[in-house]
C-alpha cells in the first residue's frame, strides 16, 4: 500500500518536471531561434541547438529595427493603460460589489459584456470613431480602447474579490467614523492587494502583446508598438526570422521580469492575507 | 447604520469612468456594428438595408456551421484541458510539501507571457510531419502512427491548434484557481485535518467547492476564448486546410475584409456576441452564485 | 479628516480624467490640422503651374511614402528609386513606412477612415473602395503630362495601367510575370531520375523521389496562390486561361478537358508531390527546402531567381525551370505549351487625394514608380519592370535562367491571373479553401463537384 503510494507520488513528481521542462523549452527555443537564420528554424535545425550562434541577428534587430523606439513606446501605452485600468476598474467594481444603488445589476452585466467581444468585431467602427473624435495616431488612440477592453475583465476580478471580504470590516470602519472614500481607500484597497497584482500583470499582458487594434489604430511609425513593430520584418515575400527571433526576446525581457516580480508579490500577499484570516 | 452604502455621489465618482469609458470605446461601435448587420455593405460606401437578410443567410451557410462547431470544440477542449491541469498545477503548488513549489509555480506560467507568435512556430515545428517531435516520438516508441496534424481535414487539425493554446494559456487559469485557494482561510481546513482525511478529499470536499466563484470566472473566460479564437489559427493555418479550422472570429474577418462583405461579417460579429452571452447566462445560472463570506 | 480624504479622491479623479481629456483634446488640435493642410493644396495647386512645381529651387517638402521596405531584399531597390528620384526633385523628401504583411486589412481601414499616406502602394482589390470613398487621386491627367509616359511598355500599357473604368489610379512597377515550374538537376541526376516532360512521367518521377524519401515538391499551400499556379499549370493545358476561366465561368470544373486535369492533380498529391503539412508551410519554409538542395522541384513567381542566385552560389547551374510544364498526356506535349500560370496585375504606386500640391505629387508618382521599377532591375535583377531599363545595367550578374526566361518571354502567354487577383473575390475566396482541400487529400471528385458548387453560387 504505501510503496504503491509512493510509486504513484514518483510518477507525479516526474510528471510535475516534465511538465515544467515542457513549459520552459518555449524560452529556451526562443534563445535559440533568435541565433538562426531561416533554414535552420524551417527546414535542416527547427527544434536543436544553433549551429552557428549568429548574434549577429541581435546587431540588426536593435540597428536596424528600430527597437529603442518600439519598447518606448511599448512601455508608455502599457504603464498609461495599466494605471488607468486599475483606478477605473477597481472604483467600479468596489461599487458594484459593495455599495447599493439602483441598477447595479444591469450596469454589472452591461460592462461585462466586453469579455465577450472580440476586438476584432469593432475595428473600422473603432477606427473611424478614433478619427472623428481625433486621436488616431496618438498614444491615446492605443490608451482609451485598451482600457475600455480591459475594464470587463479586471472588474471581474476585482468584483469577486471585494465579495469575498467580510462585511463587519467595513461596517466598523464606519462606526469609527471613515467616510465611503476612506473605506475604499485604507481599508478595502490594502485587502486586494494581490488581485491587484495579478490584474497588473494579466492587463499587462494583454496590453503588451496586443496586435489587432494596434496595427489598425496606428498607422504613423512615431508611435508604433513592439507588436506591430515586429512585422517589418516581414516583407512580401520573405520574413527575417533570425533577427525577428532576438527582437522578440528583447520584447519578452520587461514581461518575464515583470511576472516573476509581480509573480512573487502575489505569493508573499496572499501568504500573509490568509495568515491573517486564519 | 448601512447607509454609508447608499451614497449616489460616491457611487456616480466610482462608477463613472469606466462606465463612460466602456460606452464610448465598446458600447458605441458595437451599436454601430448591429445596426450595420441589417444591411448590405461593404464597409465603406452606403449600405442597403435589407433587414434580416445576413442573418437568414447566415444560417443556411456551411461555412457558419464548421466555424461553430469549431468554436465548439476549442471552447470544450480549452476547458478540460486548462480547468483539469490548471486545478491539478494549482493544488500542487498550493501544498507546502511539494518539491520546488515555487521554481514550479513561476516555470508553469512562462507560455503565458510569450507572444503568441513565437509559441505557434514552435509548435508548428514540433507538429511538422517531416521533421517534428511529436512524429519522431511516435518513430522512436516503435509505433507507426504517424499524423498530418495541421492538414488533415477531419477534427484533427482543429485539434491540434486548440492543444497549443490549452497549453500556452494553462498557466493563466492556473494562477487564478491558485490565487482563489490560497485565500481560503485555514479554519476551513481543522475540522478535516481532525477527520484525518486525505489531501485529495480535503481538496474535493473543501477547496473546490469554495472556489465556485473562481471557477466560474475561469469557464466564462474559457468558453469564450474558446468560442472567439483567432489568433493561433491565423499564424499556424490561416483557416485550412480549407475551412477546416475557422471560427467565427475568423470567418468574420473573412468577409469583412477578404470579401468586402462588411454588413455580413458584422452579422457574424452579432451572433457571435449573442451567443458568448448566452453561454455565459448558462453559466451563472447554473453554477452558484450565493455570497461567499468567510 | 472625512472631508480631507473625499476631497483628496476627487481630486486624484479629476486629474486623471483631464489627463486622459487633455491628451484627447491635445491630439485633436494635431489631428484636426492635417485636414486643414489638406484644404490647402487646392488653393496653393490653382496658382501653381505644373512646370514650377518641379522647379528646383521650390521649397522642401516631405511626403510620406508606403511600400515593401522590410528586408534588405526590397530595401536596396527602394532606396536607389529615391536617391534617383531626388536628382530629378531635390526639394523632395520621403519619410517611408514599411507596407506590413497583413493581407491589406490595415489599408483597408485606412481607406475607411481616410488616413491614407501621400504615396503608396495598392493591390488591386483596394481599387473599388478607395475610388469610391474619393480617397486616391486620379492620375489620368498627370500620366498625359508625364515624361515617363514614353517609357512605358507597350505590354504594361495595355493590360496594366487602366482600370475597368478608364482612369489611372496608380502606377503599376511589377509588370507581368509567370510562375515557372523550377527544378534541381542535381536532385534528379543523384537519384536517378528522369526529368518528366509528361505527365506520367511527373508521375514516376514523383513515386521514384518518395520511394527515397524526398518531396518532389514543397508547396508553401498555407497561401493559395502557390497552390493556383500548381493548378493552372495543369487547367491551361484543358483551357488557356485556366482558373480564371472558372471563375468567369468560360468553363465547368466537371467538363472532361478540366476533370482530367483535376484528376492528374489529384494523382499527383495522392502519390506524394508536395511535403506533408503543406497547408501550414509559409514560403520561408517551401524556401528553405528548396534552396538547401534537399527536394527537386519548387513552384514560384519569377522573382525568387534572384533569391536562389544567392542561395545557390556556385551551384546556380544546377537549377532550371522547365520549358514546357510536365502535366499533359504523352504525345499531347504541345498542347497549349506556351500558356503561363502567372499574372500581368492592376495596382502599383498610388497617391492620397489629400496630399499637399497634387500637381506635383502626380508627377513624382510616376516618376518614382519608374525609378522603383527600373530600381528592382538594378538593385535584385529582376526583369518584370513596366518601364524601360534602357541604358541601365543590374548590379545582378544575370544567371543563365534569366536570360532564358528574357529570351523565351515573348512566346509566352498570360492569359490567367493569379488566384488572388481573380475578379469574382466571392469565387477566388471560397476556391482557394478548396485548393487546400485538394492538397489535404480531398478526391477529385470531390473537388470538382465542390468547385461546379461555388461556381454556380457566386456567378456574378
Amino acid at each position: 500500500m504505501k510503496i504503491l503510494g509512493k510509486s504513484r507520488s514518483v510518477l507525479f513528481q516526474s510528471f510535475l518536471w516534465i511538465y515544467f521542462l515542457i513549459s520552459l523549452y518555449p524560452l529556451v527555443y526562443l534563445l535559440f531561434f533568435s541565433l538562426k537564420n531561416n533554414d535552420e528554424i524551417f527546414y535542416t535545425n527547427p527544434l536543436g541547438f544553433p549551429m552557428h550562434l549568429r548574434f549577429h541577428n541581435y546587431v540588426q534587430a536593435i540597428t536596424q529595427f528600430d527597437i529603442a523606439r518600439y519598447f518606448k513606446n511599448s512601455l508608455i501605452v502599457s504603464v498609461a493603460s495599466i494605471v488607468f485600468i486599475l483606478a477605473f476598474s477597481l472604483m467600479f467594481a468596489y461599487a458594484a460589489a459593495r455599495l447599493e444603488w439602483r441598477l447595479k445589476g444591469a450596469t454589472y452585466s452591461y460592462l461585462l459584456l466586453g469579455l465577450f467581444i472580440p476586438t476584432q468585431v469593432i475595428l473600422i467602427p473603432l477606427a473611424v470613431l478614433m478619427r472623428d473624435i481625433g486621436i488616431a495616431n496618438s498614444y491615446s488612440a492605443l490608451i482609451v480602447p485598451y482600457v475600455a477592453f480591459n475594464l470587463s475583465f479586471s472588474s471581474l476580478i476585482f468584483y469577486g474579490f471585494f465579495r469575498t471580504i467580510p462585511v463587519e470590516i467595513e461596517e466598523s470602519a464606519y462606526m469609527d467614523g471613515a467616510n465611503i472614500y476612506r473605506i475604499f481607500m485604507q481599508i478595502m484597497l490594502p485587502l486586494v492587494k494581490p488581485a491587484v497584482a495579478t490584474v497588473t500583470i494579466f492587463a499587462f499582458l494583454s496590453v503588451w502583446n496586443e496586435f489587432p487594434l494596434a496595427l489598425i489604430l496606428i498607422t504613423d511609425q512615431a508611435h508604433k508598438t513592439l507588436p506591430t513593430g515586429l512585422l517589418s520584418f516581414s516583407g512580401q515575400f520573405s520574413t527575417e526570422w533570425g533577427p525577428m527571433g532576438a527582437a522578440m526576446v528583447l520584447s519578452s525581457i520587461p514581461m518575464i521580469v515583470l511576472y516573476l516580480v509581480l509573480g512573487d508579490q502575489v505569493e508573499k500577499a496572499l501568504t500573509v492575507g490568509s495568515a491573517v484570516k486564519g | 447604520m448601512r447607509n454609508f452604502k447608499n451614497n449616489p455621489v460616491a457611487t456616480s465618482i466610482f462608477v463613472l469612468p469606466a462606465v463612460l469609458t466602456f460606452s464610448m470605446i465598446v458600447a458605441y461601435p458595437l451599436i454601430s456594428t448591429l445596426l450595420k448587420s441589417f444591411y448590405e455593405w461593404d464597409g465603406i460606401t452606403a449600405g442597403t438595408f435589407i433587414g434580416f437578410g445576413n442573418f437568414s443567410r447566415l444560417f443556411k451557410d456551411d461555412l457558419f456551421y464548421t466555424s461553430l462547431r469549431n468554436g465548439f470544440i476549442f471552447a470544450l477542449i480549452l476547458t478540460v484541458f486548462q480547468l483539469g491541469l490548471g486545478t491539478v498545477m494549482a493544488l500542487t503548488i498550493l501544498n507546502g510539501k511539494t518539491f520546488g513549489r515555487n521554481t514550479l509555480r513561476r516555470a508553469y506560467f512562462i507560455p503565458v507571457v510569450l507572444s503568441v507568435t513565437v509559441v505557434c512556430q514552435l509548435w508548428l515545428s514540433m507538429y511538422n510531419p517531416e521533421y517534428g517531435l511529436f512524429n519522431k516520438l511516435f518513430e522512436l516508441l516503435g509505433i507507426s502512427y504517424r499524423q498530418d496534424w495541421l492538414s488533415s481535414m477531419s477534427v484533427t487539425s482543429i485539434i491540434a491548434v486548440t492543444m497549443v493554446s490549452s497549453w500556452q494559456s494553462m498557466g493563466y487559469q492556473m494562477a487564478l484557481i491558485y490565487a482563489g485557494a490560497k485565500s481560503i482561510p485555514e479554519h476551513f481546513y481543522e475540522a478535516a485535518k481532525i477527520d484525518g482525511a486525505t489531501t485529495f478529499q480535503t481538496h474535493m470536499k473543501i477547496t473546490i467547492p469554495l472556489l465556485a466563484e473562481t471557477y466560474k470566472i475561469c469557464l466564462i473566460f474559457c468558453i469564450n476564448a474558446g468560442l472567439n479564437a483567432f489568433a493561433h489559427m491565423q499564424i499556424m493555418t490561416k483557416g485550412g486546410p480549407g475551412t477546416s479550422t475557422y471560427t467565427l472570429t475568423y470567418m468574420m474577418t473573412r468577409s469583412a475584409f477578404r470579401l468586402d462583405e462588411y454588413g455580413y461579417g458584422c452579422a457574424i460579429a452579432v451572433t457571435l456576441v449573442l451567443q458568448c452571452l448566452l453561454v455565459t447566462l448558462i453559466i451563472n445560472k447554473f453554477i452558484a452564485r450565493e455570497r461567499l463570506t468567510y | 479628516m472625512s472631508k480631507n480624504v473625499k476631497k483628496s479622491i476627487s481630486a486624484i479623479l479629476s486629474v486623471m480624467l483631464v489627463v486622459l481629456l487633455a491628451a484627447c483634446g491635445s491630439n485633436k488640435n494635431n489631428a484636426s490640422s492635417p485636414p486643414a493642410q489638406s484644404s490647402e493644396p487646392p488653393a496653393s495647386s490653382a496658382s501653381a503651374k505644373p512646370s514650377e512645381s518641379a522647379s528646383p529651387e521650390a521649397e522642401p517638402i516631405t511626403y510620406s511614402l508606403q511600400i515593401h521596405y522590410s528586408t534588405d531584399d526590397e530595401k536596396a531597390p527602394a532606396d536607389w528609386a529615391i536617391a534617383e528620384l531626388k536628382k530629378l526633385y531635390p526639394n523632395v523628401t520621403f519619410e517611408i513606412t514599411p507596407q506590413l504583411n497583413d493581407n491589406g486589412e490595415a489599408l483597408k481601414a485606412r481607406i475607411a477612415t481616410g488616413d491614407l499616406p501621400d504615396f503608396f502602394n495598392i493591390q488591386p482589390q483596394h481599387f473599388d473602395s478607395a475610388i469610391q470613398t474619393g480617397s486616391i487621386l486620379d492620375l489620368t491627367s498627370a500620366w498625359e503630362a508625364s515624361d515617363s509616359k514614353t517609357k512605358m511598355t507597350q505590354n504594361a500599357i495595355d493590360t496594366q495601367l487602366k482600370y475597368t473604368d478608364g482612369k489611372i489610379w496608380a502606377i503599376p512597377y511589377n509588370g507581368a510575370g509567370i510562375d515557372p515550374l523550377y527544378y534541381n538537376k542535381k536532385v534528379f541526376q543523384d537519384n536517378g531520375v528522369k526529368i518528366p516532360t509528361n505527365y506520367p512521367e511527373l508521375l514516376e518521377a514523383v513515386k521514384a523521389f518518395k520511394a527515397k524519401g524526398i518531396v518532389t515538391i514543397p508547396i508553401f499551400a498555407k497561401e493559395a496562390w502557390p497552390i493556383g499556379a500548381f493548378f493552372d499549370m495543369f487547367a491551361m493545358r484543358a483551357h488557356p486561361k485556366g482558373m480564371l476561366a472558372l471563375s468567369n465561368g468560360e468553363i465547368k470544373a466537371s467538363d472532361p478537358a478540366m476533370a482530367d486535369a483535376i484528376g492528374k492533380m489529384a494523382e499527383l498529391i495522392k502519390a506524394g508531390i508536395f511535403q506533408k503539412g503543406a497547408t501550414s508551410a509559409d514560403y520561408d519554409t517551401a524556401r528553405a527546402m528548396f534552396h538547401q538542395g534537399k527536394t527537386a522541384m519548387l513552384i514560384n513567381g519569377e522573382w525568387d531567381i534572384g533569391e536562389m542566385v544567392k542561395d545557390f552560389g556556385a551551384d546556380i547551374g544546377n537549377i532550371d525551370f522547365m520549358d514546357v510544364y510536365p502535366t499533359t498526356d504523352a504525345g499531347k506535349e504541345d498542347m497549349n505549351k506556351d500558356y503561363r500560370p502567372g499574372a500581368a496585375e492592376m495596382g502599383g504606386i498610388a497617391v492620397s487625394a489629400k496630399v499637399k500640391n497634387p500637381e506635383l505629387a502626380g508627377q513624382i508618382a510616376i516618376a518614382l514608380t519608374e525609378k522603383i521599377a527600373q530600381g528592382n532591375f538594378v538593385k535584385a535583377g529582376r526583369i518584370d519592370s513596366t518601364f524601360s531599363v534602357e541604358g541601365l545595367t543590374s548590379e545582378i550578374e544575370m544567371p543563365e535562367m534569366t536570360k532564358k526566361l528574357l529570351a523565351n518571354k515573348p512566346s509566352y502567354k498570360v492569359e490567367g491571373t493569379v488566384e488572388h487577383s481573380l475578379p469574382n473575390k466571392k469565387f477566388a475566396t471560397g476556391f482557394g479553401e478548396l485548393l487546400q482541400k485538394l492538397v489535404a487529400g480531398e478526391s477529385a471528385a470531390d473537388f470538382i463537384k465542390e468547385v461546379d458548387k461555388l461556381q454556380a453560387e457566386t456567378k456574378q
